[in-house]
């Protein structure tokens, strides 16, 4: 199985390491492109092989895009017929949603591009669907996170921050985004934080899985400088990497009789959780786990339960928070 | 005399909202806060 990562920033790179030492998936070549080809050099020469530098042209089974987001969708038509799978990590409200508008063009070509493969979307997706398993009627699923990856990422939330958030509320609505102050509590070690609407894919990507529930958002921790100077250009260059990360799934629904309510969630920098993901992931497709054609969200191709087990084995536990 | 009396009126409401959030601030008792409870760790098998 030959896999192309396309972008060697914090989660091109993480996802070409963990490829490069992984015994558990069948693993042919790993190849990274970067429009830095020093970078891409660079990495593969630290990993030696299976990695080595690719191009654009390269064919691959599966082509996984962590560049930046907005460029995602282009890239994914770019390999449409050349890879059998595409997985795109992008959390860019207009990339996800113009990649789920490629769905008849990849069904036809009985391809799969996976959208929103990460810490959220993807991540977050998943655990919605674990904490929903044994509802008989999902009615809320509220996403809050925390952190950013890389310089990309962040540059991305400031963007989200700063523009229209989509909610479902039995029919799509818009709000402003940096609206809608709730103090949301992580797992450790991030804590309580005041998150925010935002132009977060979340809500488009639950929606396909909770097609009856009332109210699906998605938030993001922002503080009040952040929502401040959301509208303008960042005000000082964005961190290398953000070291602390988490996620937060609330769940509402009916089991019998009873409403219950059920929040997930999970810790870690968000390019490592994100690199996990997208290894987990590239392990499933590898034990012919995933079957699909079409574009789809991540909580649409695995089975959560399992998907869960084996991102345990990439270093991320999850956990349940359960009051008095 | 039209200046005194918008001083006097804003001086009327800012002491209209400080004896109520005064009020307000007294009868909070606050509560005790949960006891129990906090995140614990899941696998992908875990029951609920």
């Amino acid at each position: 199985m030959d896999v192309l990562v396309v972008g060697a920033g914090v989660v091109g790179a993480g996802v070409a390491k963990r490829l490069a030492g992984s015994s558990s998936a069948p693993i042919g070549r790993v190849a990274v492109f970067d429009r830095n080809p020093d970078r891409a050099w660079r990495l593969s020469e630290r990993q030696g092989a299976p990695a080595a530098a690719g191009s654009l042209d390269d064919t691959a089974d599966i082509v996984i895009l962590a560049t930046a987001s907005g460029s995602q969708a282009r890239l994914a038509q770019r390999f449409l017929g050349k890879a059998q799978v595409v997985l795109a990590t992008s959390d860019s409200l207009g990339d996800v949603r113009r990649l789920l508008g490629m769905n008849g063009a990849v069904r036809q070509r009985n391809s799969l591009v996976v959208a929103g493969v990460g810490m959220a979307p993807g991540l977050s997706d998943v655990l919605a669907v674990r904490a929903a398993a044994d509802l008989d009627r999902v009615t809320e699923v509220h996403v809050a996170k925390f952190g950013t990856g890389g310089p990309a990422c962040a540059r991305q939330h400031h963007k989200a921050l700063g523009s229209l958030a989509l909610e479902w509320r039995g029919g799509w609505r818009q709000r402003p985004g940096g609206s809608g102050r709730e103090l949301c509590w992580f797992p450790g070690p991030v804590d309580a934080a005041d998150c925010y609407r935002a132009a977060l894919p979340d809500p488009l990507l639950l929606a396909r899985k909770f097609n009856r529930a009332d109210r699906i958002t998605a938030r993001m921790a922002a503080t009040r400088r952040d929502r401040f100077s959301s509208w303008l250009p960042m005000l000082r260059p964005p961190h290398p990497e953000g070291r602390l990360g988490a996620i937060r799934v609330e769940v509402r629904g009916q089991k019998g009789q009873a409403w219950v309510g059920r929040i997930l969630g999970a810790s870690a920098p968000p390019g490592f959780a994100t690199a996990a993901v997208v290894t987990s992931v590239v392990e499933l497709i590898g034990s012919g786990k995933v079957d699909g054609a079409g574009v789809m969200g991540l909580s649409e191709i695995v089975d959560a339960g399992e998907f869960l087990r084996v991102l345990e084995g990439q270093g991320i536990v999850c956990e349940e928070f359960s009051g008095p | 005399m039209e200046a005194v009396k918008i001083l006097r009126r804003a001086l009327v409401a800012l002491a209209g909202a400080a004896a109520i959030a005064t009020i307000l601030r007294a009868r909070g008792t606050g509560g005790v806060p949960p006891q129990s409870g906090g995140w614990r760790q899941i696998s992908g098998t875990s029951k609920f």
